[in-house]
């Protein structure tokens, strides 16, 4: 063979190389859903069919189970509240992370990513021991509260990377025109950040969706949510039960994918990377 | 002056509500975790002993080299496919790569406890893998769940998105120009990544790599629902110790030593940050 | 429509002096320019004005009213920054009207003086637009009527046209000239390119390294520079390294200048600064060789190399007969002279021909 001809055989080869290990990627992630999706839908699937026998029977049994829908109801009203008070007092603070100087703004942005680095099992025994003193165990407000550290992460270090990219200007603008700090920030800066602060709550949401360790021990026995109620039915219940269940967990989080996929570009969410 | 003054005042007030609930759920309860390590033990007992009794017992010692282990072999593997990954979205033209952009992001949608079963019932022997690979008449195959192997897997099922996101962003303040000067003074493509692209594209790397560390390290529910008996991650142990064998303090100490690994990388990373930023000024 | 007064004006950022005691008067309706390269202070100073950087020391007056302790909600300044100056997220009239609403005036108010605000700056009709459809010229025209619409009794421009094409640079600061002429409006107006300084103002204020060099109408500056900095950032001109010798003369290059009576010591250091169209070609001037003749149309560019002094740039009528690697004489008509922060005047338009060549 020619040199160019090895050279375009080459690489017809890297790319067909390369479209391959894309599409074996893209079956890694998609396959597990898909496997997923399957069994909510499976009436029984035995080994070795490629499918299972189609049946929804299944459905109707775990939504007719009140545990389960208690368990709904549980994570649909905490989660949402514990992100809009996430948003309510982050959103402010990662204003000032982005504008303002203050002594010990560095260390104060820095604690709050490395306050994921602790095991999260070993602030829950602290955590319990401070709720119970305080009532709090086995309440709504204390789910809630757990939740919220969970949200804390995304809705000050996204909100910030957002706000840092608004050019100073457009603030100026609006003090020079006549309106004061307040009215600059929301009728100015708010709209113009809402896309980073939306990719922010929504990361959010899911954080205190799926939040379940800390659930567990502070939400026994009233306050059970979904994913606390999951780890008990991946263990003992027959698998299609746990699908169809899974599915319903992750409905919501999907459902909002689907919603604000537009608003998923790279920037808003890797802006805040840059400390 | 004045105004400084006023806007450091404003600074921290706006600040003081987040930083109360962590300091309340997050930086009290470690402090109370770590003091308790080294108070709640027999009188007479050197303040390190609940350490040393941690470290002294094999099994523990088991799951801590274990626990690196894997957590190291996850991060390697998430390295080397996302970073890929990362570059295709960044420098194909193709139309697909919207979509694929959508489509690498949905594990990060996906809840931990979802991933896990999902993983389980896809990977488990006599699952959906297996069921394929028996029909292409593969009849014994290694297995890849309820131990080290799922582990990993599922990790990096989850951990890609999240380092794709991280990498790409550091790839998209990559001008385009940088690139093609060095392609065009000769560079091949391999030679144009590591020359080019890998050293100005550190920093997120870095962050990469410490991020992924630190949340498989201490990980719970992946390596609980899909890991095997023994040995075992960190996480799980220390939260067995805590539910099932009521032992506190040694489950707090386990907390406590996971947290100092962690804090260790985390070190490592700042440190190689701060001599990169000190070297360009 | 006022006086604007800075007083000793200083600002630091850490041990550097951005702004280092400038004192500076614009006179009701006068378009001042501050001119001065990158990082000499000219913005620093402006967004004090604006209110947007606080003074360390000094004061800013409006109209005889201190105004430095306002923020800037409450001044009687309007400014248009480089970029960014539109808000993305509203409509052309919803960025004009903004100011107005705040002001609660009522919607047909608005409605009107949004139109007229348009109107003046040749963009009638485009009020439902978004900035984003907008061109970079009309955005910057946009942002000056939303800034005119509050008649502000100040107008402050941050090197507004800047990040547009020459073309349109030349047109836009046409347009702000007029404009500002028909309004009558006191502005100033940054900028680092000294020919747009030199067509627009009324005066300019130069600037170098935060401290101002010089105040004056274009013609003066040109004509007049008072610092070695101002000489060369005005125009172009030609810088020869200087000596002072005993007899009252200054030995510049192959010339030797009188400068008697003066008091200059033997063996000073000083800097000659000569305009090119102030180098004549005279049979009686010092020797010297042509590299290159440029024709620039209506007028002659001729590069010289001059012995002991390098390339000179000199500007002649386009009828002289200079060909390109031939010897020519060539005499100083004006120059002046500059040491430490003194400048001597050496010749001039209405003087006789002054230098002769270093005797041999």
């Amino acid at each position: 063979m020619s040199g160019s001809q090895w050279f375009q055989a080459v690489r017809v080869l890297r790319k067909t190389i390369g479209l391959g290990a894309l599409l074996a990627l893209a079956a890694f992630i998609l396959g597990p859903l898909l496997s997923l999706l399957m069994w909510a839908v499976a009436g029984t699937w035995l080994f070795p069919a490629l499918i299972p026998e189609f049946s929804l029977k299944w459905w109707f049994y775990v939504l007719g189970q009140e545990d389960v829908v208690k368990s709904i109801r549980m994570s649909v009203e905490s989660a949402p509240v514990a992100t809009a008070l996430s948003a309510l007092i982050c959103i402010p603070a990662a204003y000032a992370f982005a504008r303002l100087e203050f002594p010990g703004r560095r260390v104060v942005l820095l604690s709050f990513l490395s306050a994921n680095a602790f095991p999260k099992i070993g602030l829950y025994v602290s955590i319990a021991t401070l709720f119970y003193r305080l009532n709090l165990m086995d309440t709504f407000a204390g789910v809630v509260m757990i939740q919220l550290i969970n949200t804390l992460l995304f809705m000050i270090w996204i909100p910030t990377g957002t706000f840092r990219g608004i050019n100073r200007n457009l603030e100026e603008a609006a003090r020079d025109a006549g309106a004061g700090p307040l009215r600059t920030f929301f009728q100015i800066t708010l709209p113009i950040a809402l896309p980073g602060l939306i990719v922010a709550a929504l990361f959010a949401f899911i954080a205190a969706f799926d939040e379940a360790q800390g659930s567990l021990i502070v939400g026994t026995p009233n306050h059970i949510t979904m994913p606390v109620l999951m780890y008990g039915l991946v263990l003992g219940y027959p698998q299609p039960v746990g699908a169809v269940f899974s599915v319903l967990l992750a409905l919501p989080s999907l459902v909002l994918l689907l919603l604000m996929q537009r608003y998923l570009r790279a920037g808003y969410l890797a802006a805040g990377y840059n400390l | 002056m004045r105004a400084g003054w006023k806007q450091g005042a404003l600074g921290l007030a706006l600040v003081l509500p987040p930083l109360c609930v962590l300091l309340f759920l997050v930086v009290i309860p470690a402090i109370t975790a770590v003091v308790t390590t080294l108070t709640a033990r027999a009188a007479g007992t050197s303040l390190f002993s609940n350490y040393a009794e941690v470290l002294g017992t094999r099994g523990l010692r088991a799951d801590i080299t274990y626990t690196v282990v894997v957590t190291l072999v996850a991060v390697s593997v998430t390295f080397l496919l996302s970073y890929p990954l990362a570059l295709y979205l960044r420098f194909t033209r193709s139309r697909a790569v919207g979509f694929l952009g959508v489509l690498f992001m949905v594990p990060l949608f996906v809840p931990v406890v979802i991933t896990s079963y999902a993983m389980i019932n896809f990977l488990v022997n006599h699952g959906f893998v297996s069921t394929i690979l028996y029909r292409l008449g593969i009849q014994t195959f290694p297995r890849l769940m309820y131990n080290a192997t799922g582990i990993v897997l599922t990790q990096v099922w989850a951990s890609i998105p999240f380092a794709v996101l991280i990498l790409g962003s550091g790839l998209q303040a990559i001008d385009d120009a940088l690139i093609d000067s060095a392609r065009d003074v000769g560079a091949g493509a391999l030679r144009t990544f590591f020359a080019v692209i890998l050293p100005l594209n550190m920093t997120s790397t870095m962050i990469t790599l410490t991020l992924l560390f630190i949340g498989i390290f201490g990980s719970f529910t992946i390596p609980f629902l899909v890991g095997g008996n023994a040995p075992q991650m960190l996480g799980v142990t220390m939260t067995a110790y805590l539910t099932q064998y009521l032992r506190r303090t040694e489950s707090v100490t386990m907390a406590v030593i996971a947290f100092l690994i962690a804090a260790i990388v985390g070190a490592v990373y700042i440190a190689s940050v701060s001599r990169r930023e000190r070297g360009t000024r | 429509m006022a006086r604007l007064s800075l007083e000793h004006l200083t600002k630091r950022f850490g041990t550097q002096a951005a702004v280092h005691d400038v004192t500076l008067e614009v006179q009701d309706g006068e378009l001042m320019c501050l001119l001065g390269p990158s990082g000499c202070g000219k913005t620093t100073t402006l967004r004090m004005i604006g209110g947007f950087a606080a003074p360390d020391s000094g004061d800013i007056q409006i109209d005889g009213r201190s105004v430095v302790d306002l923020p800037p909600e409450r001044r009687p300044t309007a400014m248009v920054f480089q970029r960014y100056n539109l808000w993305p997220h509203m409509t052309v009239e919803q960025n004009i009207a903004f100011g107005l609403r705040i002001r609660r005036l009522e919607r047909a108010a608005i409605a009107r003086q949004v139109q007229e605000a348009l109107a003046l700056v040749g963009l009638p009709g485009s009020g439902q637009k978004y900035p984003h459809q907008l061109s970079g010229g009309e955005q910057q025209r946009v942002a000056v009527a939303r800034a005119l619409v509050l008649e502000p009794q100040i107008l402050l421009l941050d090197e507004p046209f800047s990040n547009l094409d020459a073309r349109l640079r030349v047109r836009m600061r046409e347009e702000v000239k007029q404009l500002q002429r028909k309004v009558g409006i006191t502005t100033v107006f940054v900028t680092h390119d000294q020919e747009e300084a030199l067509t627009i103002a009324d005066r300019i204020a130069v600037m170098h390294a935060g401290v101002l060099q010089q105040v004056d109408t274009p013609s003066a500056l040109y004509e007049y520079p008072r610092t070695l900095f101002v000489a060369d950032f005005i125009g172009t001109m030609n810088l020869l390294p200087a000596t002072a010798q005993a007899g009252g003369t200054l030995a510049a290059g192959p010339w030797r200048l009188p400068i008697d009576g003066r008091g200059w010591p033997d063996g000073t250091q000083a800097t000659v600064a000569v305009r090119p169209e102030d180098l004549a070609v005279d049979a009686a001037g010092a020797p010297m060789q042509i590299r290159r003749v440029i024709n620039l149309g209506h007028y002659l560019q001729v590069l010289l190399d001059c012995p002991g002094v390098g390339e000179l740039r000199m500007f002649t009528p386009k009828d002289a007969a200079l060909t390109e690697g031939a010897p020519v004489s060539v005499r100083l008509v004006r120059a002046l002279a500059f040491r430490d922060s003194e400048m001597i005047e050496i010749g001039g338009p209405m003087r006789p021909a002054v230098a002769a060549p270093d005797a041999r």
